[in-house]
């Protein structure tokens, strides 16, 4: 018996389906929380190619607290303490998910020097502000401080 | 010519949405989409027939009928479009930037990718289009199996350096390229009996012509 050949047409609408399976089971799980799916930021190819090596000198960027979550690095520019993606950018503060999950917001910026949906990597310089800006952290809904950030 | 994609180019494409990364992912896409088409272009040109192209979430990979079989110089043209590209596409960011579609960080960030996918492309890695130009070299010294058998062990020996020596994101990359140069190495040796028979049918009708 001559097997049937299933037409291209119908490739593509079962591939359409499998991703549309996917994308659903992604959002159920990021609300469920029953899988934890790898964030593939940490994964982007040709993004470096020695073991960060040529992410040259350490790039120290050190930020000391002055008040409740108000910090100052020393100089008027705001620097990111890791690789990431810029989720928003509105009047004066950035929100960034850094590829270890944490999701912060540098506030109280005079100048952005970024976009929305930009990857950024650790070290560059977000924007300037004037004497302080503002540091607030969060991962997994759970409110984090500067310290706990850094051990992370 | 037919066109594939990977089925986990699919679970790539919802991880990339899931991370908050499908600008880069994209930018990501059309560099290596445009990168295989000025290949695919260029050949199209000559009237060499594109068989198929396959879509990975590394890139594209063009199979382009007969390329060994090319004349030498036409073979360098049209590996050498697709790194042409490369050149170009720094003025297209530099225009984006002007336009202030993207900023000056990420315009930064967009010439490093650029540079690493050129300085990737050149690795004398079978498939990549550093091993062909320098197989096409060779060829102007030895027989077509004779420069083949040499760029399959030089082709094992960098990968070999350039897997131990590659950070975590770029092993995966070159895993990937392993099993590519992995099937080139078990291709059928019947093509090159092949690739003589050409040759020869080719010289003779030259030798009738004269």
């Amino acid at each position: 018996m001559r097997k049937k050949e299933k037409t291209p047409f119908v490739n593509f609408i079962l591939f359409l389906m499998f991703c549309l399976l996917l994308f659903l089971g992604a959002k159920i799980n990021e609300k469920k929380k029953w899988i934890e799916l790898p964030a593939i930021s940490t994964w982007i190819p040709y993004e470096s190619w020695l073991n960060d090596y040529d992410r040259s000198v350490s790039k120290n960027i050190e930020y000391h607290l002055l008040t409740e979550n108000i910090y100052t690095n020393g100089t008027n520019t705001c620097a990111v303490l890791f690789d990431g993606i810029v989720l928003e950018v509105k009047d004066d503060q950035v929100t960034i998910l850094h590829d270890n999950q944490v999701q912060a917001v540098y506030g109280h910026m005079q100048e952005i020097l970024v976009k929305a949906d930009e990857r950024i990597l650790k070290g560059q310089k977000i924007g300037t502000f004037e004497e302080s800006l503002t540091l607030d952290f969060k991962k997994d809904q759970k409110v984090l401080t500067y310290e706990e950030v850094l051990k992370l | 010519m037919r066109f594939y994609f990977l089925l986990i180019w699919g679970v790539y494409l919802i991880l990339a949405f899931y991370s908050h990364v499908m600008k880069t992912f994209l930018v990501l896409f059309l560099l290596l989409f445009f990168h295989e088409m000025a290949h695919v272009l260029c050949a199209m040109l000559f009237h060499v027939r594109v068989s198929e192209m396959i879509l990975t979430p590394f890139g594209f990979y063009a199979t382009i009928d007969h390329l060994d079989y090319l004349p030498k110089l036409k073979k360098i043209c049209i590996l050498l479009c697709g790194l042409f590209m490369h050149i170009l596409y720094p003025f297209v960011f530099f225009l984006f930037l002007k336009m202030e579609l993207i900023s000056n960080n990420y315009f930064d960030y967009l010439v490093r990718i650029n540079n690493s996918i050129l300085l990737f492309n050149l690795l004398p890695i079978y498939p990549l289009d550093g091993a062909r130009i320098i197989m096409t070299f060779l060829e102007l010294f030895f027989s077509y199996p004779f420069a083949r058998k040499m760029i399959q062990i030089i082709s094992i020996m960098i990968w070999i350096i350039c897997f131990y020596m590659s950070s975590l994101n770029m092993k995966l990359l070159f895993l990937f390229l392993g099993v590519f140069l992995f099937l080139e190495i078990k291709r059928n040796p019947d093509d090159l009996v092949e690739y003589v028979y050409t040759q020869r049918k080719y010289l003779k009708s030259l030798e009738n012509h004269v």
